[in-house]
């Protein structure tokens, strides 16, 4: 395994919140890694500890209420939980970069695109202005804005959406980063512009060989864009597979009916199926595997213990007692 | 009774922009600028479009929910648009809508029986609060909720719940006519299931008709039985469902269609990618409206505006170029 050493290994993450109405284990024991150049998806619904999980990888979590109650991210073989401070600054912005799912709020009103791409350039990187302008202009162009000496000098709010989340992905890619995490990029966009900003990030991940961690809760999004999937449910983590294996072959009833629930065009029949009941409130998590309240296989053993992650395919984990051969030979 | 239970003709409605020292008006935004449309009775037209393409104001003015600048609106055979007041009352209770933002959209202080109750009390469908509180559980029961959470109030609920309650709220004064505006577009996939279920059900149990707003084209490809396609607040196709999806005749339908993420990636055909962004409909472009994203777009599309014409039986495109033997453009 020396030889493929992915850029970003998580172990048994574990990001906890501190409330006063108990503690919230919004990441509760999440592992996965990330190959260089590789996309690894992460798809569930609101509230599954998607954006936790990757606000983490940057240590971005607010602590207190936030607490790392265990666990380790490695990056580059580095453990980002226990780097100092100033490290720490050093890494974020130039070797992981981040977008944000709202672009007019990650970029400063006031500030013209120049003034703020510049900035970020010069924080990671020792250069004179002019160099920065010259690469402000090299980046915009980068990510097909057009006329893009006219942009640079304009503010935020004359952009539109799509626009502004070009120009966020730009400053992301400013330093050149290993890994790129984009948290739900095209959820605020309309589909048009959703097709031009997928496609610019797939042209990008070509380009430049960055790995780039997705967020979204839209699996045709996912299933476009993503080399390797990662189903979240409840803080956990309860199926992982390459993209098309998890198409093809969803085993995970909770990924099986994430699947359903969207109308398919090639069976157009009455009904869609459903999964009954709502997503369960983080403090409230039921014991065992948190799904088992929605399930339609739950057995008595899904009440009482987590199941343990079973490898049904290479590369294709699941995390359901469904899938784990009992070594008494009985299927509860 | 006739098989149209709503129609729209030439509705326009422009917003003015006031500027300068004097607050004049300095210009107007053409949301909705000529816009037919006919909802047949108990069948769901589906309206999509980009944000920004007048959606939403032409179902608000379509339900007299603002007043148009011009056009005429007809429902059930009567003039919704008219100055009878009597009348006009006796109109809207028959409408009804459902907003996208379930926190938004109910009241925090009143409880659920309140919420649900208020549109019966307006038009004076039950006589005390008890007859009130029983039709609301009726409703709720109905709409997926249970009866002893009647007592509850909006930030008890999850977003779904919420949605159920604004659907039960929608269906408490009778209507023959529901707006869905983005109406599961807020809510989780599993969730969004349920209440298309529930939007489903209803509509068969009673005899409803939607107009259902969204931008989700496979949502929309469930739930409706005719497709409108908006651009720029003009109506640039219309056809029947299939007919739409399998067939889109007007460029800007393809582009849309194409953009569309596909679940399986192994479909992937070759894809129309529009460039650019939606003009800004305060100056639209002269012309067809799409000729400045329009890969196909001839010197005539920048001169002269297209008529929305009839090229096959029952679809309608806004588009020179568009024939009805050639199902795609060469």
């Amino acid at each position: 395994m020396k030889k493929d050493v992915p850029i970003l290994q998580v172990n048994n993450l574990k990001t906890y919140f501190n409330t006063p109405r108990g503690v919230l284990k919004a990441v509760d024991d999440v592992s996965f890694y990330l190959n260089r150049g590789e996309t690894l998806g992460i798809v569930g619904e609101s509230g599954c500890g998607k954006s936790v999980t990757c606000n983490s990888v940057m240590r971005l979590v607010q602590t207190p209420p936030g607490e790392y109650a265990g666990g380790e991210i490695l990056f580059d073989g580095q453990d980002v939980l226990k780097m100092p401070k100033k490290k720490l600054l050093e890494l974020r912005g130039s070797r992981i970069a981040m977008i944000f799912q709202e672009p007019m709020a990650a970029l400063n009103p006031v500030y013209t695109i120049g003034d703020q791409m510049r900035e970020a350039l010069r924080l990671h990187m020792t250069i004179s202005k002019r160099e920065a302008d010259e690469r402000v202009l090299e980046l915009l162009k980068l990510v097909r804005i057009p006329n893009a000496e006219k942009i640079m000098r304009s503010h935020p709010f004359t952009l539109s959406g799509g626009m502004r989340q070009r120009v966020v992905i730009a400053m992301a890619m400013a330093c050149e980063p290993d890994i790129l995490i984009a948290d739900e990029p095209t959820t605020a966009l309309d589909v048009t512009i959703q097709a031009q900003i997928l496609n610019l990030m797939k042209k990008l991940k070509e380009e430049r060989n960055t790995s780039i961690l997705f967020i979204t809760h839209d699996l045709a999004v996912i299933s476009e864009c993503a080399d390797r999937v990662m189903v979240m449910y409840a803080g956990k983590v309860c199926e992982s597979a390459p993209t098309k294996e998890l198409i093809r072959n969803a085993c995970h009833p909770y990924t099986v009916g994430l699947i359903g629930s969207k109308p398919n065009p090639k069976e157009m029949g009455s009904r869609l199926r459903t999964i009954p009941g709502n997503v369960p409130s983080l403090l409230k998590k039921p014991s065992g595997c948190p799904f088992h309240p929605r399930c339609s296989e739950c057995t008595g053993r899904c009440k009482e213990e987590f199941p343990p992650v079973t490898e049904i395919a290479p590369g294709h984990t699941v995390a359901c007692w469904k899938y784990v051969k009992q070594e008494d030979g009985s299927h509860e | 009774m006739s098989d149209v239970l709503l129609k729209a003709e030439h509705l326009k409605k422009y917003f003015p922009i006031k500027g300068g020292m004097l607050q004049r008006t300095v210009g107007h935004v053409h949301a909705v600028d000529d816009v037919s449309l006919e909802i047949r009775r108990g069948k769901v037209l589906g309206l999509v479009g980009e944000s920004g393409c007048g959606k939403s104001t032409t179902a608000r003015v379509m339900t007299n929910l603002i007043p148009p600048t011009s056009g005429t609106v007809t429902f059930d055979g009567e003039d919704l648009l008219t100055k009878d007041k009597a009348l006009a009352k006796k109109l809207r209770r028959q409408i009804n809508m459902v907003f996208q933002d379930p926190f938004g959209s109910l009241d925090p202080r009143m409880n659920v029986a309140e919420l649900v109750g208020e549109p019966m009390v307006a038009y004076n469908l039950v006589k005390n609060k008890k007859e009130m509180t029983e039709r609301a559980v009726e409703l709720i029961e109905k709409c997926g909720l249970f009866a002893d959470q009647i007592y509850r109030f909006p930030h008890q609920f999850s977003g779904g719940q919420r949605q159920r309650i604004c659907i039960a709220r929608a269906l408490a004064a009778n209507p023959s006519f529901v707006v869905c505006d983005e109406a599961v577009s807020a809510l989780d996939v599993s969730i969004q299931a349920q209440i298309i279920n529930l939007l489903c059900d209803l509509k068969d149990e009673m005899g409803l008709t939607y107009l259902f707003i969204s931008h989700d084209l496979s949502v929309v490809r469930f739930i409706c039985d005719d497709v409108a396609v908006m651009y720029l607040g003009q109506v640039v196709e219309k056809a029947e469902k299939n007919e739409l999806f399998d067939h889109p005749l007007h460029p800007y339908t393809q582009g849309l269609l194409d953009a569309a993420p596909v679940f399986d990636a192994e479909e992937q055909k070759d894809r129309l990618l529009l460039e650019g962004d939606i003009p800004s409909p305060s100056n639209p472009p002269k012309g067809c409206r799409f000729h400045t994203r329009c890969p196909y777009a001839t010197e005539r599309c920048a001169m002269e505006e297209p008529e929305l014409r009839e090229v096959l039986p029952g679809h309608f495109v806004r588009c020179f170029e568009a024939k009805a033997d050639v199902p795609e453009h060469a």
